[in-house]
């Protein structure tokens, strides 16, 4: 594949996060970098991914070896120049058919901090959107992300690698999802202000859950929790008159005793006459009494509930891995087919022409001298279509072979060899006939 | 004609076989939802296609509606059932429901299979024809709204049992909502119940102009359809006035299928009725 395909990049693996703060972009500021790209590299293509696990430059017609400082620094915007070389070491620079497999990989969710987590295609996406309105991905890239966001549909609808949430927050908000058809309406209650309450506040306020109200031993801690989701903060010692206006009950307080009591619940479910309501206990020691969970209509699970599917959707995930790692292999080969398609009609135009040049320049010398002149001209027709015909017949079979090549995986083997032997890398203009300027044994 | 009613019918039932087979099987081998919910629902309405052709032929051949023998009976309700659980598909990922409609749909085919073009008794020549249509449409959709309503409700109480019990396997996830499937529920009650009540009165007309007079009333199918419109009141009562929710009024729901299947056909099994044109066992045409 020689289409200058390139990632060079930093990610979780290879870079602490101090690094990875420095090479890190917002939306807002990747159109710049891609800007100076454009000026910089002018008719290579780019998409820059940079996620907080990852900051990758997707190029083509870029010779990244060569312009690795210089990428790097542009990547490490505003680092001292000493540490330049410190940070280069953990950059990874990839070329030609491994790029796509990377990215495929990126994509699908294999290579990310917690297996098949689905936010990468999203932020892939929109990395190849801003590339798109700078004007600096073209048709090179195109096919490479266009399969790559394929592949990754695949890979999610045809494995398990994305099924089922793997953290404790993202589970609870998994389970009111499933309870309620509908977040917006519903009331969030958060009673103690822990991290993972937080967390959890956080995604379903995300997935549209806007009355909030959080209770705290600390009204003023409780104050800034709501403020920061919108929500209310409610004296600690009513939670009992609130307890039946919420739908979610997220609680994770560090008392040492429980604060909700089963008698609580059931005074709350008789007004509530038989409405679902979800208990989310991710206190140690617990906070809602177990008794709560037996009552009907009520949904109560603790840190261990939400923990054991945590982990069983995790063994679902890395048992998907084998088979998603299948597809992307697949998708791969099938995207690295397009771009050598591409690459072999290329070659072939290279050899046809270097046919015709070889005929015509020996066929011009040869009837230029005195014996040959007297020819008539359809003699010189004929003499001319013979010698097509013979080289015709000489490139036959490298062609096949070039060919064949393709099908099996092996034309970057192949095309370089050819490359190498007919000297289509060198500049345009060298003369192959000239004695000074051939290398190799003599 | 009897021969191909009963290929028609044939058909129509192994597309249901096919159907329920599938919704089933993709609960355990996990196909991806949205492959398992378009093959089923297709086989599905492929399946109705026959059925309706089987319905058309009987009544053109009968020539009356073709609702007077326990095929034609249950090919309806089934049909009527199949169709609005699709149709609410279109509204709402409900697919996961298809694993218990479609056995179920299935069952009641095969056993009214072996009354394919069965002719029964004529029909009172008294009762005019276009309400006697529309008391049995209303009455029939109400029967398939009630089905589904309580398909919704067993779904519903298996959810509850999964979140109960913390089984979050293929089942929790292809099953809609809580909530969903208790908003759905209520909203199909009330259709078939406005329905249910329509066809009442114009059985009431029907027997007026019939002159069968008041012994209508001690009807078992009558006293039977009352019961089942008492009991759907109450649930009416009990979610849109007393705005209860929750599993027991799923379990009621559910238990209303019982009085639905009763009064749709048990009764003709054990008493007679003045709907008594609708017999089981008439000789084959």
């Amino acid at each position: 594949m020689k289409t200058n395909l390139s990632v060079l990049g930093i990610n979780f693996r290879t870079a602490p996060v101090e690094l990875r703060e420095r090479a890190s972009f917002t939306a807002a500021n990747v159109p710049e970098v891609l800007d100076r790209l454009g000026t910089e590299f002018p008719g290579g293509e780019a998409v820059l991914l940079s996620t907080c696990n990852r900051t990758e430059l997707y190029t083509a017609g870029i010779d990244v070896e060569a312009k690795k400082t210089a990428l790097i620094r542009m990547l490490l915007k505003g680092a001292a120049p000493h540490e330049f070389t410190d940070a280069e070491q953990h950059f990874y620079a990839k070329k030609d058919s491994i790029v796509a497999e990377h990215l495929l990989a990126v994509v699908a969710g294999l290579d990310s901090m917690v297996v098949g987590e689905t936010e990468i295609l999203g932020q892939v996406k929109q990395a190849y959107q801003l590339a798109e309105q700078a004007q600096i991905s073209g048709k090179t890239l195109a096919p490479l992300f266009q399969n790559a966001f394929r592949i990754a549909k695949r890979v999610h609808t045809e494995t398990d690698l994305c099924r089922g949430r793997v953290s404790v927050s993202s589970i609870a908000v998994e389970l009111a999802e499933k309870l309620f058809e509908d977040l917006g309406n519903k009331a969030v209650m958060i009673v103690g202000a822990g991290e993972t309450a937080e967390l959890a506040l956080k995604s379903l306020t995300e997935r549209g859950a806007r009355d909030v109200l959080v209770l705290n031993r600390s009204l003023e801690r409780a104050s800034a929790l709501a403020e920061r989701y919108g929500g209310r903060a409610i004296p600690y010692d009513l939670l009992d008159d609130y307890l039946p206006r919420a739908d979610i009950v997220i609680s994770s307080t560090s008392a040492p005793h429980c604060v909700i009591r089963e008698d609580s619940v059931r005074k709350a479910m008789t007004v509530r006459r038989g409405l679902p309501l979800l208990l989310i206990d991710i206190a140690v020691p617990r906070d809602i009494e177990t008794a709560a969970g037996a009552l009907e209509n009520v949904y109560l699970y603790d840190i261990d509930d939400l923990q054991r599917v945590a982990d069983e959707n995790l063994a679902k995930r890395r048992d998907a891995v084998d088979g998603a790692w299948k597809i992307v292999r697949e998708g791969a080969a099938e995207v690295t087919s397009v771009y050598e398609g591409a690459d072999l009609r290329e070659m072939m135009r290279k050899l046809d022409e270097f046919a015709r040049d070889a005929s015509d320049t020996v066929l011009q010398r040869m009837l230029a001298k005195e014996k040959m002149a007297a020819l008539p001209e359809d003699t010189r027709e004929e003499v001319r279509a013979i010698a097509q015909k013979v080289v015709a017949k000489l490139l036959a079979e490298p062609r096949e072979g070039l060919k064949r090549a393709a099908k099996n995986g092996r034309w970057d083997e192949y095309a370089r060899v050819v490359s190498d032997l007919f000297r289509f890398n060198e500049q345009p203009g060298a003369d192959p006939d000239d004695p000074a300027q051939k290398k190799g044994p003599s | 004609m009897l021969l191909l009613e009963t290929t028609l019918a044939g058909a129509g039932i192994g597309f249901f076989c096919a159907a329920s087979f599938w919704a089933v099987s993709s609960l355990v081998r996990q196909h991806p939802p949205e492959r398992s919910e378009l093959g089923v629902s297709l086989l599905l309405a492929l399946g109705c296609a026959p059925l309706l052709a089987v319905l058309v032929l009987h009544g053109a051949n009968a020539g009356r509606v073709p609702l007077f023998n326990t095929f034609d009976a249950l090919t309806v309700y089934a049909v009527f059932l199949t169709l609005a659980a699709l149709c609410l598909l279109t509204r709402r990922r409900t697919q996961g429901i298809f694993a218990i409609l479609a056995p179920y749909v299935t069952l009641l085919l095969l056993a009214g299979f072996p009354t394919v073009g069965v002719t029964t008794g004529p029909v009172p020549h008294q009762v005019p024809g276009t309400v006697l249509l529309l008391h049995l449409l209303a009455a029939f959709t109400s029967y398939a709204l009630f089905s589904l309503a309580s398909v919704l409700a067993l779904a519903y109480l298996i959810q509850d049992r999964n979140f109960k019990h913390r089984r979050f396997g293929v089942i929790f996830e292809r099953l809609p909502a809580l909530e969903t499937l208790d908003h759905l529920m209520f909203r199909v009650v009330g259709y078939a119940f406005v329905l249910l009540t329509i066809s009442l009165a114009l059985g009431v007309y029907l027997v007026h102009e019939s002159g069968n007079g008041p012994g209508w009333i001690a009807d078992p199918k009558v006293v039977a359809t009352l019961v089942t419109w008492a009991l759907y009141a109450m649930l009416v009562h009990m979610r849109a006035r007393a705005g209860r929710h929750g599993t027991r009024l799923a379990l009621i729901t559910l238990a209303g299928l019982a009085f639905v299947l009763f009064s749709m056909v048990g009764v003709h099994l054990i008493a007679h009725s003045v709907h008594g044109f609708v017999q089981i066992g008439a000789t084959p045409q």
